[in-house]
């Protein structure tokens, strides 16, 4: 439970456009970023997914202590409070990673399904150009109905 | 010219074959006939098959832009009842000019392929029956030159012409003066005048070039060469000038154009700064929209914290409990413990024996403590749950709050964006310029035109100091033609040739002037019969300027066309085309049919009046399309009375959309009119 920066964290490689085109829409900030949100989704859900084929996404440096902090109360959580279980940080990610690989299947099911290419959701999950300039917001919008639905 | 018979057949409303005797056999004194017919019934048809007849030409003057396919001459009814095929029509015109009886058909091929319809011209045929009762048939290529001789084309509009636009002639541009003064000069034999004096000129210069060649003085070699290279100055001159008038009327229609859309600016300068202000609202609120999706994208983790808040709240109330019972921290570090129950005495120096309740309680606080790291870990981890936790609330607001502003913020921009696109609308496109680049446009302009109006004096200037050089070159070389001892003949032909052309130029000068001012004196005595009792006293003269526009003084001799009402116009054209011809043919009437559509449409009662007193005495045709509020019992009532009154015909629409024409008797039609009746 350090926050250990220097992890490499993986998402599965066929999101690697949908992240790229999740920051270059200006939807997140950086990958850390959408990395959490599917996390959150994910574990909300309670729904982790192995990732096939791992593919760098981002450095564990950027990750913020509020992030960690949320991935560490989620595997104690998940583990009767068993703070062993959050002493090591590539454990901890790995497993977060699984979780937000099912919240990234459920975010382009629910959510991006509509914003995206047409015919590339099944193989690379790509945006499509000329989707609304008001995703940041639909997104954000999504985001706090899910915290609804939770609650 | 007078229009005997016109025979249509599938020519535009005109189904079938159709005939209007347009004068009574025998009766040339009965000059008056009338075709009478509600808008769309084909009197403008009836117009458009004589100037098709006669020059072939499928567009009126008053068509305008209106493209050409819609212009369709042959008639649909005979086109649907052939598809695929091709329906001829055609339309004929029987009349009479200086004894001669003239036959001209005039034919056009149309065929139906899908809704376009094709049209070409097929034949045309002109039969002329001279004085000697002799028929000959005119080669169809000499047919224009033959009816230009009859009624100049470039004069047409003066006879045959629609009423509410005729007054438009007094407002011709400088390219149509030019045409119709050709045209008019054509009719009153001046452009026969002018041919010679360019052919003389021709001579003149082709035996002034053989006298240079063969020029043995040295100071008439001199001289021709000055001569020439004065000449060619003077027609480049004469050249440039033209350019520079045309620079000046573009750059004046220009200008004019100009000042109308700053006119339609000074209606619409409200709703221009409307826009403006609009504008600069939309892109305020565009920016502030901007920063709130930025601040939006900045929320994406706390929204997604909000998530799973639940699992925080338990993870941070679990720690939190540890703290209160105080195993987190641990109360006493697990190596103290350690040590004392490895040393077996307290810290008080009592001896702790295995087994005893003392020893059993050591144990049990063992049991409850945690290494080092992981309550340092725990206690991190609470300081971050607790801030995350105790800012739940504020967040998720927060996050409510920018998406809703965001909302109205995109609400907003909707709600200019309308208005801007109805603003827009009414300013009427995003054609127009700003005002201001209009008006630096039209400050551009009006320095070109003093450029060029500078340009012009000066180019006059140096004009009419060649023309004096001219004079002057001529008298010394007429004076060394005389004192030339050789090549006698050819000096003598040519200064022959020089005073004929001089004597030619002269003529014509006279001539010309002495014409406009017969032309403007017939006019004015004519328009003056014309005109009401108010017109007759404001407006005293009528000018016919060089290129042959017209002008009218008010009786203190100030130019006052740009006063005179539509109506007045109207007259005024009438009086001129009135003196125009009756100064062509040297008679008292004019020898011409005046075929005038919609004649009475701008016209006063008093106007009217007079128009119908006159035109049946100062015409020998008067053939008027009028409608039923045009030609009412009044007029009918005034026609009857001039006795000139031969024929009327009724424009009667059928079923299927088409036109019949049916010759009523006048008395018949007057008693109608008088009784008040609607059958016509």
């Amino acid at each position: 439970m350090k926050m250990d920066g220097q992890i490499r964290v993986k998402t599965d490689a066929r999101y690697k456009e949908l992240y790229n085109n999740m920051k270059n829409n200006f939807v997140v900030g950086d990958f850390h970023e959408l990395f959490f949100v599917c996390a959150c989704i994910g574990y909300r859900r309670k729904k982790r997914k192995e990732i096939a084929r791992g593919d760098d996404r981002f450095w564990s440096r950027t990750i913020t202590p509020s992030e960690w902090g949320c991935y560490y109360a989620m595997l104690l959580e998940d583990n009767n409070y068993d703070f062993s279980m959050i002493m090591d940080d590539k454990k901890v990610l790995a497993v977060i990673e699984e979780y937000a690989n099912s919240g990234m299947e459920i975010l382009i099911e629910d959510f991006l399904n509509s914003y995206l290419l047409p015919g590339s959701k099944e193989k690379e999950p790509q945006l499509d150009p000329t989707c609304s300039k008001t995703l940041p917001k639909d997104f954000l919008f999504y985001i706090l109905e899910q915290s609804e639905v939770s609650s | 010219m007078i229009l005997q018979k016109m025979i249509l057949e599938n020519f535009r409303q005109f189904y079938g074959r159709q005939e209007l005797e347009l004068m009574s056999p025998g009766d040339p004194e009965r000059n008056v006939t009338v075709v009478y017919g509600e808008n769309g019934r084909g009197k403008t048809g009836l117009f458009r098959a004589l100037v098709f007849c006669l020059y072939g030409e499928r567009r009126l003057s008053q068509d305008g832009d209106v493209p050409d396919k819609e212009l369709q001459l042959v008639n649909m009814s005979a086109l649907r009842a052939n598809p695929g095929k091709p329906v001829e029509a055609s339309v004929e015109l029987i009349f009479t000019h200086k004894g001669g009886t003239y036959n001209l058909r005039r034919a056009i091929v149309g065929m139906s392929e899908g809704s376009n319809v094709i049209e070409e011209i097929k034949e045309i045929r002109l039969r002329l029956t001279g004085v000697n009762g002799n028929t000959r048939t005119i080669d169809p290529k000499d047919v224009g030159e033959v009816i230009d001789r009859v009624l100049d084309r470039r004069v047409k509009e003066y006879f045959l012409f629609d009423g509410e636009k005729i007054e438009r002639l007094t407002r011709a541009g400088v390219e149509q003066r030019r045409e119709i003064g050709r045209g008019i000069r054509n009719l009153l034999n001046v452009d026969a005048l002018e041919n010679a004096i360019g052919a003389i000129r021709r001579v003149v210069k082709s035996l002034e070039n053989d006298l240079a060649k063969s020029a043995s003085s040295e100071q008439l070699y001199q001289l021709m060469q000055r001569l020439r290279k004065n000449e060619e100055e003077k027609d480049g001159l004469e050249k440039k000038l033209e350019q520079l008038e045309e620079e000046r009327r573009k750059a004046l229609k220009e200008i004019e154009i100009t000042d109308k859309r700053l006119d339609e600016f000074k209606e619409i300068r409200h709703l221009l700064e409307k826009r403006k202000a609009y504008e600069q609202q939309f892109q305020t609120i565009e920016q502030q929209a901007s920063e709130a999706m930025r601040s939006m994208r900045n929320m994406v983790c706390k929204a997604a914290t909000l998530i799973i808040a639940p699992t925080i709240t338990n993870v941070f109330e679990y720690i939190e409990r540890q703290k209160r019972k105080g195993d987190i921290p641990s109360e006493i570090r697990r190596d103290l413990i350690q040590r004392i129950l490895d040393e077996h005495r307290c810290i008080c120096g009592n001896e702790i024996i295995e087994g005893t309740d003392a020893y059993k309680n050591i144990l049990e606080w063992l049991k409850r403590t945690s290494d080092a790291a992981v309550q340092d870990a725990a206690l991190n981890l609470w300081r971050y749950l607790s801030e995350i936790c105790h800012h739940f609330s504020d967040d998720e607001d927060l996050i409510q709050k920018r998406i809703i502003e965001h909302s109205n913020l995109i609400q907003a921009m909707d709600n200019i964006r309308r208005e801007l696109d109805r603003i827009s609308k009414e300013i009427g496109g995003s054609e127009r310029q700003d005002a201001t680049e209009l008006e630096a446009h039209r400050s551009y302009l009006q320095k070109s035109v003093t450029t060029i109006e500078a340009a012009i004096q000066n180019s006059e200037a140096q004009l009419k100091q060649l023309e004096n050089e001219h004079e002057r070159l001529l008298a010394l070389l007429k004076e060394a033609k005389l004192k030339a001892d050789r090549n006698d003949e050819l000096s003598r032909r040519s200064l022959l040739a020089r005073e004929t052309l001089d004597a030619l130029n002269a003529v014509h000068l006279e001539f010309t002037r002495e014409i406009k001012n017969i032309i403007g004196e017939i006019a004015t005595k004519i328009f003056h019969r014309l005109l009401d009792d108010e017109g007759r006293v404001n407006l005293h003269t009528i000018l016919v300027n060089d290129d042959y526009s017209l002008e009218v003084l008010d009786r203190w001799g100030r130019p006052f066309l740009a006063n005179i009402s539509a109506g007045q116009r109207q007259i005024m054209s009438i009086a001129f085309i009135a003196a125009l011809a009756m100064t062509a043919s040297r008679k008292d009437r004019i020898e011409m049919p005046l075929f005038m559509d919609t004649p009475f449409g701008r016209l006063s009662y008093e106007h009217r009046k007079n128009l119908i007193k006159e035109v049946p005495a100062l015409s020998s045709q008067w053939i008027m399309l009028a409608t039923d509020t045009e030609f009412r019992q009044q007029e009918a009532q005034l026609l009857k009375a001039t006795g000139k009154w031969g024929k009327f015909f009724f424009l009667r629409g059928t079923n299927d959309g088409n036109t019949r024409v049916e010759e009523k008797d006048i008395n018949t039609v007057y008693a109608i009119l008088q009784s008040g009746d609607d059958y016509l």
